[in-house]
């Protein structure tokens, strides 16, 4: 059970008597990620009548089986023939991935963590809203909250803790950072990250069909807006019209 | 016609048996947190097992009939009062148009399912009527029933029973001390061997933040982490990993300070380790622990942990045959 945080192979780590969890790595990295997605995505194109639901996250895919069906032992094999067909971790990144330019308004009431954020990153707070909405950052998870995403890809400079407490209330649309990954929420969450912007997109909506709008493996960019077309296009959101058309990753 | 809520309780939910299948865009399972109860109650009016009741936690609502129907209140012993006259818990019984139906005080457990026939036919979302309040999902609105809310039902079915009775075995209810079962695993490796056994054979009591999302135990002793460098992407808290699922029933113990067991409305995940799971057979008695009650985490095997599996599942093949 003392299993070491390696990453030389994928490991197993049973989540109790009905869900594994298997981990690619115990870090961020773009080939775990990959690897990630291409297990769950093979996983999926199979219909494992024990297999309940799989979820991928950043190092890791979880899967929660029904135990009478297969014993974990037997879950276990079957999983290992699956992982035994590749080295998972030379996986390419998923087919029909999007970027995203989203709009978002940095500092102020929106970000209200920026100045605190640029001392960390040793930029300027105009330094650090142009290097964080230029660079190109992928979705390597979505969970925690309803359209909660997880984005990775910052610099070295943006290697800042989270907090050492937890803000009980963030807006939706809030986008928060630590640790070189962005997170943006789609509800109104508690966050121990430190918040530098507001985007008026909101990647989960049930007035929206489908309701979901990002995948794991999609990219995003920001485009800093004013607080006022921040409002223009919040009230867009509202009515359920579209603000921003993805583009395909050729 | 619906069923007027003239008062709502505490946190009084609807709750079917849950929305899987989305996990990975993170949301939780949801639903009852005593799966058995919700589908005792159905039964007992005639209802499909994953028809949406009305989950109350500590308190019950008062609810005023528009037409007849049938209802049975069971899991947490919170005894109905039908125009103020009393009624069984875990029994059937008629209600005529009209009728107001109340609660006595809570004598046991901590949540009540309150089962009406033809069911709750509030709007699913996502393939379920269960409340998930932090998701806004599910219920009126997505939020816990308030006064002035009108609870549409489904279609009556005339010849709906009365005075059926679950036999007082197949009632499940958790002990007390409770007893909560735990399967080792997950990031065991993190912590010290002595911390590992201090876990099991400290007292924990259940701490007042104890709700949907997840119970908080209070009173053993912290516990202290093997040194590491973080990986790359995890906190520099020793409790904090690199984000990952967290399943139902994980264990997870934030600064190493108080173990909470994540419930059905739990996010999905996020960056703390978890030393173990809470057995599936267990999960139901979680959500019958009122604050303060004394809980003994016992570590057991998988071969355990299947068995009682298979004896709950047996449990409730078991209620079907007593309620058919």
């Amino acid at each position: 059970m003392a299993s070491p945080e390696t990453e030389s192979s994928p490991l197993f780590r049973p989540a109790g008597d009905s869900a594994v969890i298997i981990e690619f790595g115990n870090r961020l990295s773009e080939s775990i990620s990959n690897a990630v997605l291409a297990f769950d995505a093979r996983l999926r194109s199979f219909s494992f009548p024990e297999i309940v639901e799989t979820a991928p996250a950043i190092r890791s895919v979880f899967v929660r089986f029904d135990p009478l069906i297969s014993p974990p032992a037997a879950m276990r094999d079957k999983l290992g023939e699956l992982l035994a067909e590749r080295n998972w971790l030379e996986a390419p990144p998923p087919d029909n991935r999007r970027l995203w330019r989203l709009p978002a308004h940095y500092g102020g009431e929106a970000g209200p963590d920026l100045a605190e954020v640029a001392d960390l990153t040793g930029m300027s707070e105009d330094g650090s809203i142009q290097d964080h909405a230029s660079t190109r950052q992928r979705v390597l998870m979505l969970g925690f909250a309803p359209g909660f995403a997880y984005l990775g890809g910052l610099s070295k400079a943006w290697a800042i803790p989270r907090l050492s407490y937890v803000k009980p209330k963030v807006p939706p649309g809030s986008i928060s950072v630590a640790v070189r990954q962005t997170t943006f929420s789609a509800t109104t969450i508690p966050t121990g990250w430190r918040t530098i912007a507001r985007t008026p997109f909101l990647s989960f909506d049930l007035k929206n069909d489908p309701p979901f709008l990002l995948e794991p493996g999609d990219e995003i960019t920001f485009d800093p807006v004013s607080e006022a077309d921040f409002a223009k296009l919040a009230a867009k959101t509202a009515e359920g019209l579209p603000i921003v058309q993805p583009e395909a990753i050729t | 016609m619906p069923v007027k809520v003239n008062t709502a309780g505490l946190a009084t939910t609807i709750q079917d048996l849950g929305r899987p299948g989305y996990y990975h865009l993170g949301i939780p399972i949801g639903g009852a947190m005593d799966r058995l109860a919700l589908r005792a109650a159905n039964l007992l009016v005639g209802n499909g097992e994953n028809a949406a009741a009305l989950e109350a936690v500590f308190m019950g609502p008062e609810l005023e009939f528009t037409e007849d129907a049938t209802v049975a209140v069971t899991g947490g012993e919170l005894p109905p009062k039908l125009d103020g006259e009393p009624r069984e818990t875990w029994t059937s019984f008629r209600v005529k148009s009209g009728q107001v139906l109340s609660f006595d005080y809570l004598r046991a457990g901590a949540r009540a399912y309150i089962a009406i026939s033809g069911g709750i036919a509030t709007p699913p979302a996502l393939g379920s009527r269960s409340t998930y309040a932090i998701g806004a999902l599910g219920g009126v609105g997505g939020r816990a029933i308030q006064p002035g809310d009108a609870l549409p039902l489904g279609p009556q079915d005339e010849a709906t029973a009365e005075g059926r009775s679950l036999p007082a075995d197949l009632r499940r209810a958790p002990g007390n001390p409770a007893e909560l079962r735990v399967l080792p695993g997950l990031y065991w490796h993190r912590i010290t061997e002595a911390s590992g056994r201090n876990f099991f054979t400290d007292s924990w009591k259940v701490a007042p933040e104890a709700d949907r999302m997840g119970y908080r135990f209070q009173g053993g002793r912290a516990l202290e982490f093997v040194d590491r460098e973080p990986p790359f992407g995890a906190g520099s808290d020793p409790s904090n990993i690199t984000d990952a699922c967290y399943p139902y029933g994980s264990i997870q113990v934030p600064s190493g300070a108080e173990p909470i067991v994540l419930h059905r409305d739990a996010v999905s995940g996020g960056g703390y380790f978890m030393l173990g799971t809470v057995i599936s057979a267990d999960m139901d008695f979680i959500g019958q622990l009122q604050p303060h009650t004394e809980t003994k985490f016992v570590k057991v095997n998988m071969h355990t942990a299947l068995a009682a599996r298979r004896s709950r599942a047996q449990t409730l093949d078991q209620i079907r045959a007593a309620l058919s």
